[in-house]
């Protein structure tokens, strides 16, 4: 395909003969059609779609990947674009039904060292470009939104981080809150311009939690504690708690809704809840970051369970707890 | 990479009769030569045949979950229903489907394209489709289960799997199931490495395969790398499920992450099994319609090369939510895999410049393989991110960007390739009509009912739901999406009418109708039991081309074009005409009515410097092929 590049058109065709009008340089034409259809594309996209692309701005995280999508989308576009108008041209201008010459069967129609080393290092550039920038992304937030597991490698700098337990079962999650007592409660509220840290496990199989306006997603394994960091903006509102995981028959109804709400607000409602849940708590495991599931695999062994119909096979997990009225 | 240099010298030898000469043995037709064919044709046929009912039936699936996904708050499908749905929906897909139809025509082509007779072992692949056959039947069999089938998804998460979650023989005929079409596949790499490496005709050096044929030899090296590893996982949670271990179990310290980690590291080089082999498809096949040479073919070797080594280690992109991988390392190792997938598109669309473009059928489909797999590559670039992953991982995102890879990339080929090779396998041509309208049916189907779903993710839709609340805000979306996966059912109907028709009614087309420049147009359609009577000089990578086209021969390139030129100017110097220097001796081949090369004959081509083309060397047709 290199065989016009730099050189000045051959007559005749693709056959270069000799016979008929000069040829047209076809890249200047690509090129030139490709540029007025993407310069618009990109600045529509970015200024008129890119503010309203999920997930919004609810959490740094949740900011930092709708940024993240932009950006690759502005780099789609232009790729997707060149493909398009490169076959509409090789369509309307190369078709056989057009009655051109036999096509050209020159030593460049089989490869062309130089143009092919050039699209490689650009190639190579573009991915390692978006290397550098998803690492940037992931990194310098010290907080991406993704669980990171027990040991995260990038967390925030400062030691103001709330940490709040997801315990995933099936088909429901619930949050312990181990700084405001250890209660918990299917109720989960965090605090405006705060850093979370969520602490996901599971009871028994394999959820995802997935906080969507938060930007927040980490799955939750048995007897695994892992960490998705993020910080809230000043945004208040309602966000929308999922499962992202297939995780048995009711997997769809594993759906809740969190609340963001002011710091003086969120303490009093803390602050409330655990005196409102102490004597729920008191019947609680201790607090840890995992619970070892039980033989039943059912619960985990979390729940003190005498009417539990598996009970004589329980030998793992938390120890029974005789429930006295 | 040649045998030839290697060879003794020709002389003639009266071959001495032996006792164990072979006897013909008696030809079976109908069902029984179905039965008991060891041919590599007949099986390719079975694979093919079998794989594509499969593709229906599993079609006919995704149709159900589309309806029930339709509105909101349906109940057209119990919950279990629809889990078992997308459950065997997928398996039959990605095992049952693509890899089996990708092995029928490797089946049934790659012997011819390398000049064989047959598979290296021909009885072994009559086992390997048979193999498949059980899997198929093992795996729909858990329907009729009082379990029902299995409904943990294609890519079974532990401990979901495990007994106590997930009890009844349907999960285990899954398992089953899933480990028969595994070895199927095993063995079918082992006879397709051994028929590459053994069986080439003298000539068909390594850098003169069609890419066809290099894709699926790369292919069948990732089946050995990966199969046995997805057969080990299968029988670890077969053991953990009946055996009493705990492998996957947390509750006697199992570690569920150890299925994922087993799983994927089969699972993404999978994508490449079920991606490869079609574009090798989509190669021959705008190479053909472009009336031009593979632009880049030992470029598209590399990159075939690379892409094999690099699939074998991204397999934790798949889990980059699971807090247990190291993020920017399996970041760039995907990330780096588009740039061999890149030089793929770049020399494909390379192929095309300035080529003589032919919009018949076959190149249509490869043009829609175009964009959708572009679409497709792309969304996979963004989830190659982590951050980006993090939002979209586990949502009709991913939903659509994997079906635009294996649907509009390998699907796309794959209909591209019955339209393109249909005549050599039954003799007849497809109807162009009817097969433009099921392309044009197709197209817009497919992108109906995919495109809307990236925005579903992005809204937050997660897989795998049986259903969602109207409230969620994805109604209308969900409805179009449905609508085009009827108009995508649809487009079967006019292909199925296509092949019904052409097969009873179709007019004989010669060898060679698409002017293809590979080894099987140069032999009958379809081919004769041994495959050849005769074998054109092979001299490039496009002998029938060369054969068929002595006026534009495919050239030498790079260094090879310097020193041939050097050669020709040497020639003329001496007085010695380039052509007589260059190629064997013709003797006049017979032609067809198309005006092509259809029996014994020897082509005036021309060396192409790939290191065996000492002049003359290829001068005489070989029948049979093996050397």
């Amino acid at each position: 395909m290199a065989e016009t590049t730099g050189t000045a058109p051959q007559p005749g065709g693709p056959g270069g003969t000799g016979i008929g009008p000069p040829e047209r340089h076809h890249f200047l034409w690509i090129i030139g059609i490709w540029v007025v259809l993407v310069v618009p594309a990109d600045l529509i996209f970015w200024f008129v779609g890119g503010p309203h692309m999920p997930p919004g701005t609810m959490t740094s995280s949740a900011a930092g990947q709708q940024f993240d999508f932009n950006v690759l989308t502005m780099m789609a576009i232009p790729v997707v674009l060149a493909v398009l108008v490169y076959e509409g041209y090789a369509l309307t201008t190369w078709r056989a039904s057009r009655g051109g010459p036999e096509p050209v069967t020159n030593a460049n129609s089989r490869g062309n060292l130089a143009i092919q080393t050039a699209f490689i290092g650009v190639s190579t550039a573009i991915v390692l470009g978006a290397f550098i920038f998803g690492t940037y992304e992931l990194v310098a937030p010290a907080g991406a939104g993704g669980g990171e597991g027990p040991d995260a490698a990038w967390t925030p700098g400062t030691h103001s981080v709330l940490p709040i337990q997801v315990i995933a079962q099936q088909w429901k999650f619930t949050f312990r809150y181990p700084t405001f007592g250890g209660f918990e409660t299917a109720d989960l509220v965090i605090p405006a311009n705060s850093w979370i840290a969520f602490h996901v496990t599971s009871l028994d199989v394999i959820h995802s939690f997935w906080a969507y306006q938060l930007g927040v997603k980490a799955d939750a394994n048995p007897g695994y504690d892992n960490i998705a960091y993020t910080k809230t903006t000043g945004q208040l509102g309602n966000f929308t708690i999922r499962c992202a995981e297939l995780c048995g028959i009711w997997h769809g109804a594993m759906f809740d809704t969190g609340q963001v709400m002011s710091v003086p607000a969120f303490k009093a409602w803390a602050a409330a809840t655990e005196i409102k849940l102490a004597a729920a708590t008191k019947l609680l495991p201790p607090f840890a970051w995992t619970y070892i599931p039980d033989a039943n695999g059912a619960d985990g062994g979390y729940y003190p369970d005498n009417e539990d119909p598996y009970s004589p096979v329980e030998m793992y997990g938390a120890q029974k707890v005789t429930v006295t009225p | 990479m040649t045998l030839l240099e290697e060879r003794p010298p020709e002389r003639y030898e009266a071959p001495e009769r032996r006792l164990t000469e072979v006897i013909p043995a008696p030809k079976n037709k109908g069902i029984l030569a179905y039965l008991t064919s060891t041919d590599h044709k007949q099986i390719g046929i079975n694979y093919m045949v079998t794989s594509f009912t499969m593709f229906l039936i599993a079609g006919a699936m995704a149709i159900l979950m589309r309806v029930q996904l339709a509105v909101p708050n349906n109940n057209f499908v119990s919950l279990t229903t629809y889990n078992e749905l997308f459950t065997i929906h997928g398996t039959i897909m990605l095992f049952l489907f693509l890899g089996p139809f990708a092995f029928g025509t490797a089946n049934y082509l790659v012997p011819i394209q390398v000049g064989a007779p047959d598979m290296a072992f021909p009885r072994f692949n009559a086992f390997s489709y048979w193999l498949f056959l059980g899997g198929c039947i093992t795996l729909l069999s858990s329907f009729l289960t009082s379990s029902g089938a299995a409904q943990w998804g294609w890519f079974a998460y532990a401990p979901l799997t495990e007994w106590i979650h997930s009890p009844g023989p349907g999960g285990d005929l899954w398992i089953v199931g899933v480990a028969l079409a595994a070895f199927s596949s095993m063995f079918t790499g082992i006879n397709l490495i051994t028929t590459v490496f053994c069986l080439r005709a003298p000539g068909m050096v390594m850098f003169r395969m069609p890419i066809f044929t290099w894709n699926q030899l790369v292919t069948a090296f990732l089946v050995l790398l990966a199969f046995p590893v997805l057969s080990a996982d299968l029988a670890l949670l077969w053991a953990d499920r009946h055996l009493g271990t705990n492998f996957f179990n947390p509750a006697r310290g199992g570690q569920p992450i150890l299925w994922q980690d087993l799983f994927w590291f089969f699972g993404h080089p999978e994508v490449y099994i079920l991606a490869l082999p079609f574009f090798g498809m989509a190669t021959e096949i705008i190479s053909t319609f472009s009336r031009k040479p593979v632009f880049g073919y030992k470029g598209m070797v590399f990159a075939t090369l690379s892409i094999g080594g690099l699939s074998m280690g991204v397999w934790a992109h798949h889990m980059y939510t699971t807090g247990a991988v190291l993020l920017p390392f399996f970041t760039i190792m995907t990330l780096l895999i588009s740039v061999p997938t890149g030089i793929k598109f770049f020399n494909w669309i390379g192929t095309m410049f300035r080529g003589s473009v032919r919009l018949d059928s076959p190149m249509l489909f490869c043009l829609g393989f175009l964009v959708c797999f572009l679409l497709g590559g792309f969304t996979g670039i963004m989830l190659a991110l982590p951050p980006l992953d993090f939002q979209l991982h586990d949502t009709y995102f991913v939903v659509a960007h994997f079906h635009y890879v294996l649907f509009g990339g390998s699907v796309f080929a794959a209909f591209g390739a019955i339209h393109y090779w249909f005549p050599k396998f039954t003799g007849k041509k497809l109807d162009e009509r009817l097969a433009k309208i099921t392309f044009v049916i197709m197209f817009i189907g497919f992108n109906l009912c995919f495109f809307p779903q990236h925005d579903l993710g992005l809204r937050g839709m997660q897989r795998r739901i049986a259903t969602y609340p109207s409230s969620a805000g994805w109604s209308f979306l969900n409805m179009i999406s449905s609508i085009g996966a009827f108009i995508l059912a649809f487009s079967m109907l006019p292909f199925l009418i296509n092949v019904w028709e052409t097969l009873r009614k179709g007019k004989k087309v010669g060898p060679n109708p698409w002017d293809g420049m590979t080894l099987e147009w140069v032999t009958e359609s379809p081919p004769i039991p041994h495959n050849f009577e005769f074998i054109p000089p092979i001299r490039s990578e496009r002998p029938v081309w060369d054969l068929n086209h002595p006026d534009h021969p495919t050239l030498p390139h790079g260094k090879h074009a310097r020193e041939m030129a050097r050669e020709r100017r040497e020639a003329a110097m001496a007085g010695v005409g380039a052509g007589g220097a260059l190629g064997g001796s013709a003797t006049g081949p017979a032609t067809d009515g198309d005006g092509h090369v259809n029996g014994h004959g020897n082509g005036d081509s021309p060396g192409d410097g790939n290191g065996s083309n000492t002049p003359g060397d290829g001068g005489d047709g070989f029948g049979g092929g093996s050397p």
